[in-house]
Formats: C-alpha cells, structure tokens, sequence
C-alpha cells in the first residue's frame, strides 16, 4: 500500500529565494523563508517516516531552482525535485503527472504551509484510501482552505485544479468534489497564513500531545522564530 | 427492553444488499427491530444531489414492507441538511433504552473525527460491519477497540451501480425488491 502511493508536495510559489519571497506578517523576508520552509521540512520529514524517500516528490517554484541548488545543506537535494514557472504551471504539472509512477494507486497533494499532521494522520488517510470505493479525502485550515488532498482515483482534471497561488481555490475544490468521490473530511490542521496563527503555533507546540507533530530539530528552528518575534506571541 | 438497530445511509435506493445485512445484524445482535434512516444529505456525499427524499423513502417503505422486524424513521429527512449522528441517537433514546449503532468499516476508521465520538459510544453499542473485502487498517485509534466488529454479508452491490444500469435501460430485478423495481421504472427514476 505504502509503495503504491505517490506524494506531490506542492509550493507554487518561492519560499526559498529570500528576494522573492511574499513575507509572512511582518516578518522579514530571510525569516519568512526560513518559516516556510521549515514548514516544508516538517511536513517532508513526517511523511519520510511513513513513505520511502522515492515517493516524495517536490513541487517548486521556478524562482526558488538556483537557491536550492546552492543549498548544501538542504535535505531536498537530492529527492525527487522539479521546479515550475507561474506561467505554466499547470502544463508542467500535468507533463510531470504523465511521467508519474505507473504502479501508483493512490495520490497524495500537499500545500506544505502548516503544522498538525502525524504519521497516524497519515495512517488513517491510506486506511481510507483502501476503500473499495473511489475516495478523496480532505485536510482543510482552521481556514477552510484545503491543504491536503488524497485520492486512490486520479483523474485528469486534478493537475488542473492546482492553482498557481492558492493550491486549491473554492471553485477548484468544488469542481474537484464533483468528480463522484466518496469524501471523507479529516480533522483541521494549522496553516499559517494569518498573524495570529503565528501564536497559534507557539500554544499548539507547547502541548505535550502535539509533539509527534514535529521533530526537535524542527522545533527549534520555530523556536529560533518564537524568540525573534515574541511581540506576536 | 426493547433491542433496537439503526442503520442509517442515502439508500438511493436500498437495494438486497442492505437487506441482507440488516436481516443478518437482527440475528446476530439478537435486535427486536431495526430501525432504517435515510439521511436527507449523505456527509460523505454532500456535493453530490441525491434522489428525491421522498422517493428514496417511498422504495425503503416498499422494500421492507413484509419484514415486521424492520421500521424506518424520517428524523434525518425531516431536519434536512447533513445530520450528525449524535441528534439522532439523542431524539432516539427519549424512545429506546438498548440501540446498537449499526456502522459501516468505513466509518470506524474516520470515527474519531465525528461529532462527540465518546457520547456516542455513552449512548449507543456502537457496531462495525466488516465485509470479506475490507482490508484490515493500519492506524487504530482508541475508538476501534471500543467497538464491536462483525463479520457482515458482503453482496457486491451498489446503488450507483443500481442507477447506471437504469439510466441505460438494464433490468434490476433481483437487485431490489420487486416492488422497489416497479416504483422506480413507474417514477421514471434515474433516468
């Protein structure tokens, strides 16, 4: 089951170019590249200890391509890692879909901006995804923004419904739920797109129950944020 | 005491295989009566427009007619929108003491996300069917070890199989009751 699951971590726009980096409050550039993309590791390290490291794949943004590459340290190096442009995201989406893993049943979409996922989360969605039945199952933000969705039916139009900007949008969502799934919703996670889900963060990483939500390693680089920005706290 | 069932779904429409199941867990729970409830919205398939209530309640009056053992309620229909299942269990126990809450696997392995899971299990034996075809899961939360776990008929059959083959003009007979076959080709159903 594990090996027949292939998962798109999908970052339509840069988080690791500092330059073009949107910032996250009133963080500073460099420190909202350094959030998202801690973000991003999180989530990649969680799902790492689930899947083998050949059924991850990440999605970047163009601009981010020669940052990355020059990031030694960066664990992404040398995964499975493509990079697109705005423009054409959806073609080079679709192009890369095509040289998908053809023994891949299921289909896993990440918008890694957000905490609150365990390996048991993980667990659950590939118990679902088991189901006799064409399942999507969704993980949405306290927002109501979808931020992970997981299918054991692809179908074409999927590619299409990952907007450049916002993953997946209301009408995509909605076009996307039209496509006769059985649709499971799971518990909510934590995205971080608004200033006080900053604080959010900080009360969620201090319950002894979140802490399989990330590593210690991942909890210090929040740390380091918790610390420069306590006026937020 | 009375020993009661629910057994809740879109029925759209109820076909044998629901029957068949539900005349097994009368005999294996040892119930007095089961309690079928369409819901008005299915909460796994609320983007997707089901049959006419009154018609999905029309062919489950039909279909269970003979079987004295099976009732129906329209709590769910009458409240509209998508029900949780706690409201109904709450507005049942004003009239029944014993309820076994009759679910599919499907749902054990979501239940930790439902309105007031623990309730639940306060209120009502929560009962699990488990068919051949369900493939044992990977993440248990407490949930799955409070529950009974049935082995229950599996009949490989659908309601959405049961509307294709009427929108393309195949015979269903066998499939639902007879006169469920008649109600639905009289209401030009599914067409």
């Amino acid at each position: 089951m594990i090996s027949l699951t292939d998962i798109f971590f999908v970052v339509p726009y840069p988080i690791y170019n500092k330059e073009f980096c949107t910032p996250y409050s009133n963080f500073t550039k460099a420190d909202s590249s350094f959030l998202y993309v801690t973000l991003l590791r999180n989530l990649y390290e969680i799902f790492s200890s689930v899947f083998p490291k050949e059924a991850l794949m990440l999605c970047l943004h163009e601009n981010d391509k020669d940052i990355l590459s020059a990031d030694i340290t960066s664990p992404f190096l040398s995964y499975k890692t493509f990079f697109f442009d705005t423009d054409t995201f959806t073609n080079d989406f679709t192009s890369l879909f095509e040289k998908r893993n053809l023994d891949a049943k299921n289909f896993i979409f990440v918008h890694p901006d957000f905490v609150g996922l365990t390996p048991q989360d993980i667990l659950q969605i590939l118990d679902l995804l088991q189901i006799e039945d064409d399942v999507l199952v969704l993980k949405k933000s306290l927002h109501s923004k979808v931020e992970l969705f997981a299918t054991n039916k692809f179908q074409n139009e999927i590619p299409h419904l990952l907007h450049k900007k916002n993953f997946v949008g209301d009408s995509s969502l909605k076009k996307l739920c039209g496509l006769d799934y059985q649709l499971y919703k799971l518990k909510n996670v934590l995205s971080l797109a608004h200033v006080n889900d900053f604080k959010e963060l900080y009360k969620m990483l201090s319950q002894k129950e979140n802490y399989s939500c990330c590593s210690q390693r991942i909890h210090d680089r929040f740390t380091h944020l918790f610390i420069e920005y306590k006026e937020l706290l | 005491m009375e020993r009661i069932g629910i057994f809740g779904g879109t029925f759209d429409p109820i076909h044998i295989g629901h029957l068949i199941t539900a005349q097994s867990l009368l005999e294996f729970r040892k119930l007095d009566k089961i309690i079928f409830i369409p819901c008005y919205l299915s909460p796994h398939k609320r983007h997707i427009q089901n049959s006419d209530p009154k018609h999905r309640l029309e062919i489950l009056k039909l279909s269970i007619q003979y079987q004295k053992q099976f009732s129906y309620s329209e709590i769910e229909l009458n409240r509209g929108d998508v029900s949780f299942t706690i409201d109904t269990v709450r507005e049942l126990k004003k009239q029944y003491d014993y309820i076994d809450l009759i679910i599919g696997f499907d749902n054990l392995i979501v239940f930790d996300s439902w309105k007031e899971p623990d309730e639940l299990f306060k209120l009502t034996n929560v009962v699990v069917m488990k068919r051949i075809i369900d493939k044992e899961i990977e993440y248990k939360h407490k949930y799955y070890e409070m529950a009974a776990i049935i082995k229950s008929p599996y009949v490989e059959l659908s309601s959405t199989y049961i509307r294709k083959r009427v929108s393309l003009n195949l015979p269903i007979d066998f499939m639902v009751t007879y006169a469920a076959k008649e109600y639905i080709l009289k209401n030009n159903l599914y067409r």
